[in-house]
């Protein structure tokens, strides 16, 4: 199975987590949250560890999904490429190299891509490696 | 923001349920979480259990042409994954595809054809309409 796993920007620290995405629809208060659920179970309450999110920094990753240097690579879910990796690789013509690219990793349609102004590139025959996320 | 939602055939019976998916902590079990409401009396979530084999993905924009969501498949033989139905040639060949997630991408299977699969978002381009018509058992 190729089960998915999520990376989005905790909403009170800043601070990167990754685990499972729910959203609650809170019909009393009439808004909806963004959490994702940690790998840990909360002893104290005795239930999921929930943690609330930023909706508009989650990514995505898929099983297999990893740089040359084997690190996960996170695609944005947002069309801007906001906490998708970012991702250097050489870009090539076909004669010579030309310089370091970097570029947002996104997922449109369910394909992952490389987010070139407002087109998207395959980055399947890319070798390159994350070097940070997108703000 | 182009959250997906996963679909899987519950195992008590009931059929398939459309929801969030989650793992959980004590096993390597997974379950879809259909309504999720922190504020509700119990505070927690409540999973269904479901088999993992069937298990399938829809984003946002995974739209068929009458604007019916389709799933993709996450298991490696297609099975959970919808079926679409299209024509193609002259005269035209109807075709039966399931569709599923490979090579980091969305594919639609059409073995038996030339080329013997192509990406969910290059089908329109390439046959114009296609239909959910079923899931892959």
């Amino acid at each position: 199975m190729n089960i998915p796993i999520y990376r989005a920007k905790k909403i009170d620290s800043g601070e990167y987590i990754t685990g499972y995405y729910l959203k609650d629809i809170n019909i009393w208060k009439n808004k909806m949250c963004d959490y994702i659920k940690c790998n840990n179970f909360n002893t104290e309450s005795l239930s999921y560890l929930m943690v609330e999110i930023d909706p508009s920094t989650i990514a995505i990753h898929f099983e297999g999904m990893i740089d040359s240097q084997g690190n996960k690579i996170f695609a944005s879910l947002s069309e801007d490429g906001k906490g998708g990796d970012v991702f250097q690789y050489n870009n090539f013509t076909a004669y010579r190299e030309l310089d370091n690219t970097v570029n947002t990793v996104v997922i449109n349609q369910g394909r992952y891509a490389l987010l070139i102004g407002d087109n998207f590139h395959s980055i399947f025959a890319i070798q390159g490696k994350v070097i940070g996320i997108q703000q | 923001m182009n959250t997906p939602i996963y679909r899987a055939n519950r195992t008590d019976g009931l059929g398939y349920i459309e929801g969030y998916l989650i793992k959980q902590d004590d096993s390597e079990k997974f379950s879809i979480v259909k309504n999720f409401n922190l504020s509700t009396i119990y505070g927690m979530v409540c999973p269904h259990d479901i088999d993992a084999t069937t298990l399938s993905i829809h984003f946002p924009d995974m739209l068929d042409s009458q604007g019916n969501k389709i799933f993709a498949s996450l298991s490696e033989d297609g099975k959970g994954g919808d079926i679409l139905e299209f024509r193609y040639g002259i005269p035209p060949i109807c075709v039966k595809a399931p569709v599923k997630y490979r090579n980091r991408r969305i594919d639609v299977i059409t073995v038996g054809h030339t080329p013997d699969s192509c990406p969910l978002c290059d089908l329109e381009d390439a046959i114009g309409e296609y239909e959910v018509r079923g899931v892959q058992e």
